[in-house]
């Protein structure tokens, strides 16, 4: 069986990639806004809590909620390997099989029988075996992705992996099908 | 005078772009009167500008005035480089979507714990 990952990391960030230290997460609940306080000794900056105050642009802070962990980028390649760019990344959460207590559900993540769950074999000396969960695919900004350390690539195996899993999760649909509505056209 | 000869359409501005006026002045002791026309420059630049505008408008109507839709993008011509759906694709997908079965639902109640 052909590698799911890649021998070399992709040049530019592509679909697929695994980051590490990737900040994953949403708003914190309940919701709690945050507006600039005042700046403290050695130029630190505060927050204060307070009602949701956005600028002018409708954008504002919130209290947010996540954890650090390993991601695999979902965004395509051509949306994202573009010099310089600014579009946000979309990333799933990866965790390690061995946080499902149940073996059988442990099984049957690894078996890849439920869509949410994409199966992830182990990166000796990088990853255990493990999972991306598409339950909390999240956006992160450019930037943040660029903080965070690339660690992987998939290779075609492994993209066409994330391409049907994908599909299923969010469609339901039997591609088959349609590829068999294709074949009669 | 009626008739052809009384045709001179230069005439019809007088008084509105063009002002027969007359400056008496004093030259040598006489009160001397100099009669002329003056043409308003800035009116007259103004009113070419607004007529050449006005008929470049009407003669050139820009596309996007002529059809609202000209501001989408052309689909047929920029799917050509990879960058738009092309023309149609999303009706013939949809209409294979539509007669493709579904997968089965799925149980969640197994799930592992939400992570994030």
């Amino acid at each position: 069986m052909r590698q799911f990952w890649a021998d070399a990391l992709a040049e530019d960030l592509s679909q697929g990639d695994l980051l590490h230290d990737a900040w994953i997460g949403t708003a914190g609940t309940p919701r709690v806004g945050l507006r600039r306080g005042a700046t403290a000794k050695g130029g630190k900056q505060t927050w204060d809590e307070g009602e949701w105050l956005p600028q002018a642009d409708g954008i504002g802070y919130f209290l947010g909620r996540g954890r650090s962990a390993f991601g695999i980028v979902l965004s395509h390649d051509c949306e994202i390997d573009k010099p310089g760019g600014k579009q946000p990344v979309l990333v799933a959460p990866v965790f390690p099989l061995a946080v499902i207590q149940a073996p059988a559900i442990q099984e049957m993540v690894r078996q890849g029988q439920r869509f949410a769950f994409l199966p992830l074999p182990a990166i000796p000396g990088v990853l255990p075996e493990s999972y991306a969960d598409f339950r909390s695919i999240c956006y992160l900004p450019r930037v943040g992705v660029d903080e965070s350390e690339r660690k992987q690539s998939v290779g075609e195996v492994g993209k066409n992996a994330i391409t049907t899993r994908l599909i299923a999760f969010f469609t339901r649909v039997q591609m088959d099908d349609v590829a068999a509505q294709k074949r009669g056209a | 005078m009626h008739g052809f000869e009384s045709y001179i359409p230069s005439r019809w501005l007088d008084g509105i772009l063009s002002i027969h006026v007359s400056t008496p002045s004093v030259s040598k002791g006489k009160v001397v009167v100099r009669t002329g026309l003056w043409a308003s420059k800035r009116v007259m630049a103004a009113a070419v500008a607004a007529g050449a505008i006005c008929a470049a408008v009407a003669i050139v109507e820009p596309a996007s005035i002529a059809d609202p839709r000209q501001h989408f993008h052309d689909l047929v011509d920029v799917s050509k480089q990879g960058e738009y759906a092309p023309a149609g694709y999303f009706e013939r997908l949809t209409a294979a979507v539509s007669l493709a079965r579904r997968l089965p639902a799925q149980a969640i109640d197994r799930d592992p714990p939400v992570l994030v």
